[in-house]
């Protein structure tokens, strides 16, 4: 008996602090915007970047202050604030760099929180409308309200060309200008 | 011829009637040792007469002639020494009457020097106290002076330790741009830990050490974030400090002021105390003297009455030689 405690807490002790759960279902990075806390999987993440700077351009949607390069890069900088009923802030203190299917975009957050385990149990799915014509940009909600973007929508709603831009005084797009 | 007896008997009755003018004259109270003398010299002459008739008619003329001159001298003198005596009684009545009121005004002059001096002993015992407090007073004023002395000095120490502790506050400022840089490599550090996290998240299990690494460099960052707000929030209440030390300082810099004033005032008020103080024992020694002056007029006073009452009783003493019932 003595012995099985022993081995137990030898098994413990020597286990590496690093070894990943069971149950994580994904590893995310917080960050905070609006005073609302976000996340996407770290996994997708490419670079937090402070104080970037950010170049405007003329035309450009609501969503988009601007564009940065990143290492001869140039990226497009979304704000997610509109679509979530909130102005857009004026200054971006930090962006990160997210990519999906080989497509990068620096996304505009107030400031990184930390990274976070989430386990399946504590994610819970958003109900929307099934009359609902777009699909939701928050894919999942922890119980402590962090809410997981899908970054699948984020980069459908951010494609630049499909966006609705006001161009000589006309509603359009840039697939229809071109 | 006339006969010898009616000689006799004209002499007898002159010398009769020479004898009572001088009696009543005598009861009237004037001179009788003229009268006195008279009757020998009558005698003498009755004898001269007697022997003058039995010898020669003309010795008895001379005698009739000598009675008669006699009488009339006799009666001029007791005209002449009454009248003398009537001046004499008159001046003798004003000098009774002017020394009773010499002496009354003694008597008020005694009264009235007595009552002063009495007067001045109170206010010179008045003085004395007084004089006493002044002492007092200087005592203390200079008691005063001292106290605002080490007040001024005290002040000045304070202001010292409120300058060199404002300039330490000033200091302390500065360290806040050092907090500022430091702040600054915190947030590089947290970034660089986030970007290192992402990194070790991209490698996978082979990257997990590394997750943990960035983790605590991340937790450190943190920690420094937290201790630079700290200090920051310790260097603003430093801030609300200095202004309360700024402001303490113009205090202390006018109380200061005012406490040099009162030092110089309290000064002035010593030295007025000390000036006081001699004025006050002057005075003591000039009412001393008064004092003295009233005593010694009150003596002369008292020499005076008396002296007044013996000219009085010489005055009624000559009255009543002079047989008058003169009162005073």
């Amino acid at each position: 008996m003595t012995l099985t405690i022993l081995d137990q807490r030898a098994l413990s002790v020597s286990k590496p602090r690093y070894q990943k759960k069971a149950d994580v279902a994904m590893r995310s990075l917080v960050f905070e915007l609006n005073s609302q806390r976000l996340a996407v999987p770290v996994e997708q993440v490419d670079q937090v970047i402070h104080e970037p700077l950010v170049t405007p351009l003329p035309g450009t949607p609501d969503f988009m202050p601007g564009v940065l390069n990143k290492k001869g890069e140039i990226l497009c900088v979304v704000n997610i604030s509109p679509w979530m009923g909130a102005p857009p802030s004026e200054e971006v203190a930090y962006v990160a760099v997210v990519t999906y299917k080989g497509r990068k975009l620096a996304l505009a957050v107030d400031r990184p929180v930390e990274f976070r385990d989430l386990s399946a149990e504590e994610l819970r799915e958003i109900q929307t409308d099934d009359d609902a014509s777009t699909a939701p940009l928050f894919l999942n909600v922890t119980t402590d309200l962090v809410a997981i973007i899908d970054l699948p929508t984020l980069f459908q709603y951010a494609d630049i060309r499909k966006a609705n831009i006001t161009h000589r005084g006309v509603r359009t797009t840039m697939e229809e200008i071109s | 011829m006339i006969p010898f007896w009616f000689v006799c008997l004209v002499v007898i009755v002159v010398v009769t009637i020479a004898t009572t003018v001088a009696y009543l004259v005598y009861r009237k109270g004037l001179v009788l040792n003229i009268y006195l003398s008279a009757l020998p010299a009558m005698g003498l002459l009755v004898v001269i007469v007697w022997w003058s008739a039995s010898n020669n008619d003309s010795i008895i003329r001379f005698a009739v002639t000598s009675v008669i001159n006699t009488a009339i001298a006799t009666g001029s003198i007791i005209f002449l020494n009454r009248l003398v005596i009537r001046q004499v009684q008159t001046h003798v009545q004003n000098l009774v009457a002017s020394t009773a009121q010499l002496s009354a005004l003694a008597q008020q002059s005694a009264s009235t020097a007595a009552e002063q001096a009495a007067t001045v002993s109170q206010v010179t015992s008045t003085v004395d106290e007084i004089n006493q407090m002044s002492k007092v007073s200087t005592s203390s004023s200079q008691e005063v002076v001292q106290s605002a002395g080490t007040a001024v000095d005290q002040s000045a120490e304070g202001l010292e330790t409120i300058i060199n502790t404002r300039k330490i506050m000033d200091q302390i400022a500065e360290a806040g741009e050092i907090i500022d840089l430091v702040n600054e490599l915190a947030e590089q550090s947290n970034l660089l830990a986030v970007n290192a996290g992402i990194e070790a998240a991209k490698a996978g299990d082979f990257g997990r050490g590394f997750a943990v690494v960035a983790s605590e460099v991340r937790n450190l960052a943190e920690q420094s974030k937290e201790a630079v707000r700290q200090i920051r929030e310790s260097i603003r209440r430093t801030e609300e400090g200095k202004r309360s030390i700024v402001d303490l300082e113009h205090l202390v810099k006018r109380l200061s002021d005012v406490l040099d004033e009162n030092s110089e005032k309290a000064r002035q008020i010593s030295s007025a105390s000390v000036q006081q103080s001699a004025g006050i024992k002057q005075i003591n020694d000039a009412m001393k003297n008064v004092e003295q002056g009233g005593r010694d007029t009150a003596s002369v006073a008292k020499q005076i009455e008396e002296s007044v009452a013996a000219l009085k009783d010489l005055g009624q003493s000559m009255t009543r030689m002079m047989g008058s019932k003169v009162t005073a």
